[in-house]
């Protein structure tokens, strides 16, 4: 059903109907900023990356080609964009925790301070992870995807991909065993 | 630690159907593993939280979104790049015009002076600066992009601060209407002055 309204939705955007990509972004938004979030760690660059996937979707639609899910298109496209910032981050500031922590003491859209503290562990944890643990770790773990839609999204093979995870779940867990 | 990489590996997809069979058989009987395997599965799922966010976020990043999706780039449009130089171009030309007669007082044929600098403005739009136009006190928001400042607005002002024109002749205007670029019309008005 969420398919064939996403569908529905996409041939009405193509037909000129700029209120079907309203309803498209309102329901996507949230799942492209998360990921996002997770994958680059703060807000401000979650934001980046919220922006121009949305913007991506508007400008490329016309371009899916429905041989996946849109929100696998959707999620393909959030991914790798922030693979590339993360790319761009790290050739410009060397990515370090100090700096993840000025990026996380920014402007924030965490309206509790309980949960805002302990989602900045929980991007701490994340952030340790190599980027393609991390894309594989949040797409299995915070998205709950399969592994095929996973495959499908990062281009890699399903074995890969569980290898990854592994390896992303045994730092997660003796990150955690660590600190007790 | 056995027992914890078998359970990463069971939930990870890892494990054969035999192996995978005897990993959940061996839960079911053995409390250790099972244990372990609540301790583990309750930490990855504390992990999961998704806060609440303040919403007016959500609001404005659709906006955001839309005006920059259907918003035309200014650094893209070609015909407001050409309409900017041809503005401050324009710009450019009554400034030193008036700047001239302002400075000078003198009977200088201004449409030679005009007819020099028109010839020149096109060059103008190409390598001049928007900080070397503000320099010469037209005040402006925007600038023109390349390579600026061979020319230095300080050869023009100290040029024109300096200069009377009324040694300057017809020929010498003909002379420099024929340079290439506004740089070289400076430079051959200063040597022929100095």
């Amino acid at each position: 059903m969420s398919e064939q309204e996403d569908k529905r939705l996409i041939e009405e955007f193509l037909a000129g109907s700029e209120a079907a990509y309203n309803m498209l972004a309102r329901k996507y938004r949230s799942r492209i900023y998360w990921h996002a979030r997770r994958m680059v760690g703060n807000h401000e660059d979650a934001d980046e990356v919220a922006q121009e996937t949305l913007i991506a979707i508007y400008k490329k639609v016309k371009d899916f080609k429905a041989l996946s899910s849109f929100s696998t298109w959707v999620y393909k496209i959030t991914s790798s964009r922030s693979l590339n910032l993360i790319r761009k981050r790290k050739v410009k500031n060397f990515v370090t925790l100090d700096f993840l922590k000025d990026k996380q003491n920014k402007e924030d859209i965490i309206k509790n301070f309980e949960d805002k503290e302990k989602l900045k562990e929980v991007e701490k944890r994340l952030m340790k992870l190599p980027d393609k643990q991390r894309e594989v770790f949040v797409l299995r773990h915070f998205e709950e995807l399969s592994y095929n839609e996973i495959s499908e999204i990062t281009g890699q093979a399903i074995g890969t991909l569980k290898a990854n995870y592994f390896h992303a779940l045994k730092k997660i867990v003796k990150e955690n065993g660590d600190e007790k | 630690m056995k027992n914890n990489d078998t359970i990463l590996k069971y939930l990870s997809g890892l494990l054969d159907e035999r192996e995978k069979a005897n990993f959940e058989k061996e839960l079911v009987e053995n409390s250790d593993l099972k244990k372990e395997f609540e301790r583990i599965s309750k930490e990855l799922d504390d992990l999961k939280i998704t806060p609440e966010v303040d919403n007016v976020y959500f609001a404005n990043l659709e906006q955001k979104v839309k005006s920059k999706s259907t918003g035309k780039s200014k650094t893209h449009n070609l015909g407001f790049s050409l309409g900017l130089g041809a503005v401050f171009s324009i710009l450019f030309i009554i400034a030193v015009y008036n700047f001239i007669f302002d400075k000078s007082g003198n009977n200088v044929n201004s449409d030679k002076i005009t007819s020099t600098i028109v010839l020149s403005s096109d060059d103008l739009a190409d390598s001049y600066s928007i900080d070397d136009l503000e320099n010469l006190g037209i005040s402006t928001d925007d600038y023109f992009s390349a390579g600026l400042s061979e020319l230095s607005d300080k050869d023009i002002i100290s040029f024109l601060d300096n200069t009377t024109f009324d040694d300057i002749s017809e020929s010498l205007f003909s002379d420099i209407s024929k340079s290439d670029n506004f740089s070289e019309m400076i430079d051959e008005l200063k040597n022929l002055k100095y």
